[in-house]
């Protein structure tokens, strides 16, 4: 039995290679391992429209073929043939970000001098339409001597196109692999701008308006006091936007608990219905219209892009603590609740930045304290007002939200000194 | 005095906001790993122009630099890795 033609996918992270692999593939994958190294190698098979069935090989990412990691050692040893274990691809799809062509191209580049028979799925291609950069594919093509097929793995647009692609790339005869004296990684980037830069038909400056927004919300005195006042605003409104719903639940819950009385004799079952469930999940219920005002501002600040803009000015302040800025968006998600925070620290790198924000994540006053907290300043606090808009009650809020900080900030930075010493933070 | 063929190169963090500079060389060893490859996946490499947009309010760190089509953020300690020089 003759081996199923291989075909290898390469790119560099980020380009959307594992999707366009997963898109290509369905839910026929295998994960295996290459051996000798800790790379796992994830193959799958893919049915062309005449029936012939091709196996698909999804390669680490890599940004060149002088490799960084074990991980790209992989995929520079399948694609020369040295690979263990792995037979030299019969053909190779090249994934590159439509947007971010520059530095994707040249690895592309690189590749296609090995002398494979080459497709490049151009990638992602609506997201580089909606900031506003129009390409033309087939100046592409010309410039890079291999078919460019438009694609969007994750709306599995541009998948016939790149299988009938492939399939032509099959059936024609095997031409000799290259043996060619590899360029200059420095040669190849510039060629890689100059075929960008002539692959862009229009290039409209969508980010001018963002970059006014900026000089405003990254100004060096107003960004950080806008950040206040957001942050400020947004605990008021945990306060007073949620009093009129509150009342709703309240008054609901009153009227429920008195029906229930009529309905039910008195007893012990009317007392477990009324004064334990009625009584019981609407001392709970009462929160919600808090907690669903605080995530609504999180996922505001969140999808706007401000989140981003908040680590920005952050990030000095959080670096003194031993943090990263990069921190800053699992602390504040760990205001709405400590588990999703705790999630968000993926994104950061450095390993021991990321247990110290785990560990100090928690002391961010999460929205399941905010029942308690909200308890004893109705009980202690007089709902008097401070000045125009700034209530006492939300005043003394800020300020206990403002201590778990200050707390944290304290965790993080003992933390530092100690159990997490040394690497990244602080460098 | 010997004649220099090289440019003036500065570090990146020495770039003011809105000067245009193109990377002369980029100091790899001195980036811990993960930073080095952050870098590199923004396309940051030789001969790519590179734009400081803004900075952090404090201590005027970090930098917020545009490349290519980006905007992205480098501490002011990782851009002393980064030699650019600007157009003569």
């Amino acid at each position: 039995m003759t081996p199923l033609p291989l075909v290898a996918v390469a790119g560099s992270p980020n380009a959307g290679k594992s999707a366009l692999f997963n898109a290509l593939t369905g839910a026929r994958q295998k994960v295996g391992n290459y051996p000798g190294v800790t790379v796992e190698r994830h193959s799958g098979r893919l049915t062309l429209a005449d029936g012939r069935p091709v196996e698909l090989v999804d390669l680490p990412g890599a940004y060149s073929l002088d490799p960084a990691s074990p991980d790209e050692a992989v995929t520079r040893d399948v694609l020369l043939g040295k690979q263990k274990g792995e037979r030299t691809p019969d053909a190779l799809v090249i994934v590159v970000d439509a947007s971010n062509l520059d530095s994707h191209l040249r690895f592309a580049l690189q590749l296609i001098e090995l002398g494979l028979p080459t497709i490049v799925a151009l990638n992602m291609v609506d997201l580089a339409k909606r900031d506003g950069l129009e390409l033309d594919p087939k100046r592409l093509e010309t410039e890079l001597g291999v078919p460019v097929i438009e694609t969007v793995a994750v709306r599995k647009r541009g998948l016939p196109e790149l299988q009938a692609a492939l399939d032509d790339m099959l059936s024609a005869p095997r031409c000799a692999v290259n043996e060619r004296v590899p360029s200059e990684l420095i040669q190849l980037q510039r060629r890689a701008r100059d075929i960008a830069k002539a692959a862009v038909v229009s290039e409209s400056p969508t980010r001018r308006w963002t970059h006014r927004l900026d000089s405003v919300l990254l100004h060096p005195v107003a960004g950080p006091v806008i950040l206040a006042a957001i942050l400020f605003v947004m605990f008021q409104a945990v306060f007073a936007w949620s009093e009129i719903p509150v009342g709703w639940i309240e008054s609901g819950m009153a009227l429920l608990a008195s029906a229930a009385t009529d309905v039910i004799p008195a007893g012990v079952l009317q007392s477990l219905i009324v004064d334990g469930v009625i009584g019981g999940v609407g001392a709970v219920v009462v929160f919600l219209p808090q907690i669903l005002i605080l995530f609504l501002f999180i996922l505001m600040l969140e999808a706007s892009g401000y989140m981003v803009r908040a680590a920005f000015i952050m990030d000095k302040l959080m670096h003194g603590a031993g943090l990263s800025g990069r921190a800053f968006i699992p602390l504040l998600s760990s205001f709405a609740c400590a588990v999703p925070g705790i999630m968000a620290t993926r994104t950061i790198d450095n390993p021991k930045d990321r247990l110290t924000t785990i560990l100090v994540a928690p002391l961010m006053t999460c929205s399941a304290r905010l029942p308690v907290y909200t308890l004893i300043i109705a009980a202690f606090i007089p709902d008097r007002a401070v000045g125009p808009g700034i209530g006492l009650q939300g005043l003394v809020m800020f300020g206990l939200y403002v201590a778990g900080v200050v707390g944290a900030l304290l965790a993080a930075l003992t933390l530092r000194r100690t159990i997490t010493k040394g690497g990244g933070g602080r460098s | 005095m010997t004649a220099h063929f090289k440019p003036e190169s500065i570090s990146l963090d020495q770039l003011e906001v809105g000067s245009r500079a193109s990377i002369a060389s980029i100091d790899w060893d001195a980036l811990e790993a993960g930073e080095s490859a952050r870098l590199k996946h923004f396309g940051f490499d030789e001969g790519v122009v590179v734009e400081p947009l803004h900075f952090g309010p404090f201590g005027r760190d970090p930098l917020a630099i545009r490349v290519g089509r980006m905007t992205v953020a480098i501490r002011r300690s990782h851009a002393r890795a980064v030699r650019v020089t600007l157009p003569q």
